[in-house]
């Protein structure tokens, strides 16, 4: 007899844990501070190695404007000339161009780590300090920001967007800057199609996507 | 007889005792069960006419926006709240301003209390990126529309726009700051945010994404100062006590960068680089001042304007003109334009 009821006691004590489903979940948290896995890393890395080159890039450069075109129009403010050949996602952020031009490297910038080379820019005669960013780091997004099928709507969040940006910047260190002896270009004339948002005033800092050497 | 009745009573009461238990074991996401089958009635009720077009407005929707963010406490969601209610207004609208102290629960119980009111839309800093999924989505389905700002949610569709501060690009202007400032080597701490909230991942992430490019930048140490500033004060006397040789300290918030700030200099430690993040006025106060380096500010003011202005198209029209995520740039405020910075907002 109390065998019998220490049975039923413990169904009806079985049942009542099954019926409520008291299991509780802990949600993993989709980024977690440091030490978390890299979130949309690996898939942003495999899209854009699959499309930078072959889709964005022919795209930016049939889009690019010629450099000193684009600095004789917009005179001395770029918001002038933003909406005719740049793009940005808000009002508020900055336009990003995508430009084209010839230039002699007059120095070569290695000793920080987000190096740079400064460009005498082929008959361009603004003041603006024009620099072609070379790496290994890579500042801003506006290469990302520049291409037209790269939309934030499209992403989960804004870790995931930015991972784009990390994998462009891989993706024109391997095609584009270890084509080049960076070390060698001071006094050579080059190429440039590349990037670059308005941000700084009196500073132009362009992220290449091609890089010829003449 | 008796036995029997003696054996039941017992089997009752164990049974009582255990539902009790159990059912106390809910999730941190779960309504009260009142608000909850009221939750669900009317839900039942639209989700036949909501099912296919789940926009319907409310029947009778009120006038009222409801703007819902975290504890007015931190001045950016001051702010927030104060320029969310004063386009509303400006717009024709009234208000009821809430907060939800970073807590899921009480965030699902002011949602509750906007359907009651009937509100015209709702504008919302929420307390969790997957927790006000289910919030947004019992609005949708009483008829009120969404307007997220400053934190995103893991989900599109539900809300109307989701207008995010871009933190992550926030985070690298400052980190670029920092390396900069610290000579890109040196022994530093980093100061991280509250854990449950997305952005204190999303800030530390795209603070590492710059740093960890840096072979000679040292973190001696990592800690969570939960965004308060007087934590941030503590947790610095120690690490400072552990660590001699410490060149600089990054924030995941203004406040923190406060703190650790105070702890510094009561240390006596000279040329120590800090950086925050937010963009408050305490901190454009110590850039100023030569005490913190830099801080990204988050354009709060705008974004929360931005939010009213929408929900005002959206109400009227249907349709907001803008695509529903839109990420919104971060400003680096240092020493050379700390002048323009009040409130949130650059002056042209």
């Amino acid at each position: 007899m109390k065998k019998r009821i220490l049975a039923i006691v413990l169904v009806l004590a079985l049942a009542g844990a099954a019926l409520t489903g008291c299991v509780k979940v802990v949600p993993l948290t989709s980024s977690s501070p440091a030490g978390g896995a890299a979130e949309g890393e690996g898939d942003a890395e495999s899209y854009i190695n699959g499309m930078f080159q072959k889709e964005a890039v022919p795209a930016l450069k049939k889009k690019a404007v010629d450099f000193v075109q684009l600095m004789t129009e917009a005179k001395d403010d770029l918001k002038m000339v933003g909406d005719k050949y740049g793009r940005h996602a808000e009002a508020s952020s900055p336009y990003n161009f995508t430009v084209k031009g010839t230039a002699t490297v007059e120095e070569v910038k290695t000793d920080l780590r987000a190096g740079y080379l400064v460009l005498k820019v082929k008959g361009y005669t603004g003041d603006a300090v024009v620099k072609l960013a070379v790496g290994p780091v890579f500042k801003g997004t506006s290469t990302r920001d520049s291409i037209e099928a790269i939309k934030f709507d499209d992403y989960k969040n804004q870790v995931t967007f930015a991972a784009l940006s990390t994998a462009i910047h891989k993706n024109i260190t391997e095609n584009v800057i270890s084509k080049v002896k960076v070390s060698q270009l001071k006094g050579k004339a080059i190429d440039f199609y590349g990037t670059f948002a308005d941000e700084q005033a009196g500073e132009i800092l362009i992220t290449p996507f091609e890089i010829t050497v003449k | 007889m008796k036995n029997t009745k003696k054996i039941l009573a017992s089997v009752l009461a164990i049974a009582i005792s255990m539902a009790a238990i159990f059912t106390g074991c809910s999730t941190s996401t779960a309504t009260s069960s009142a608000a909850q089958s009221k939750a669900e009635a009317s839900k039942a009720a639209s989700s036949a006419a909501a099912s296919s077009a789940a926009w319907i407005k409310a029947d009778g929707a009120s006038n009222i926006i409801v703007i819902i963010t975290p504890s007015h406490s931190n001045p950016f969601f001051k702010t927030e709240a104060d320029a969310a209610e004063a386009k509303a207004k400006e717009l024709g609208y009234q208000t009821l301003v809430l907060v939800h102290d970073d807590d899921p629960t009480k965030q699902s119980e002011l949602f509750d209390t906007a359907i009651s009111k009937k509100a015209a839309a709702i504008i919302c800093d929420n307390a969790g990126a997957d927790a006000t999924v289910a919030a947004v989505k019992k609005a949708r389905d009483a008829g009120i529309p969404t307007f997220l700002i400053d934190r995103e949610i893991n989900e599109t569709g539900v809300a109307i726009s989701q207008i995010v501060a871009n933190n992550y690009q926030g985070a690298k202007l400052g980190a670029e700051k920092f390396v900069e400032a610290m000579g890109e080597k040196g022994n530093y701490v980093e100061l991280t945010g509250k854990e449950s909230d997305t952005n204190a991942g999303v800030r530390s992430k795209g603070y590492h994404e710059v740093m960890d490019q840096y072979p000679d930048m040292k973190m001696v140490a990592q800690q969570t100062a939960n965004w308060e500033q007087t934590e941030a004060y503590s947790k610095m006397e120690s690490i400072i006590q552990a660590n001699k040789d410490i060149k600089g300290v990054i924030c995941g918030n203004d406040t923190m960068a406060m703190g650790a700030a105070a702890a510094v200099k009561a240390a006596g430690l000279k040329n120590v680089v800090i950086v925050g993040l937010d963009g408050s006025n305490d901190v454009r106060d110590a850039i100023k001042a030569g005490d913190i380096v830099a801080t990204s500010m988050q354009p709060a003011y705008d974004i929360a304007q931005m939010a009213a202005v929408q929900a005002d198209q959206y109400i009227k029209t249907g349709k907001t003109g803008a695509d529903e995520k839109q990420l919104v740039d971060c400003v680096l405020i240092t020493k050379d334009n700390a002048g323009k910075l009040n409130n949130f907002a650059l002056t042209k």
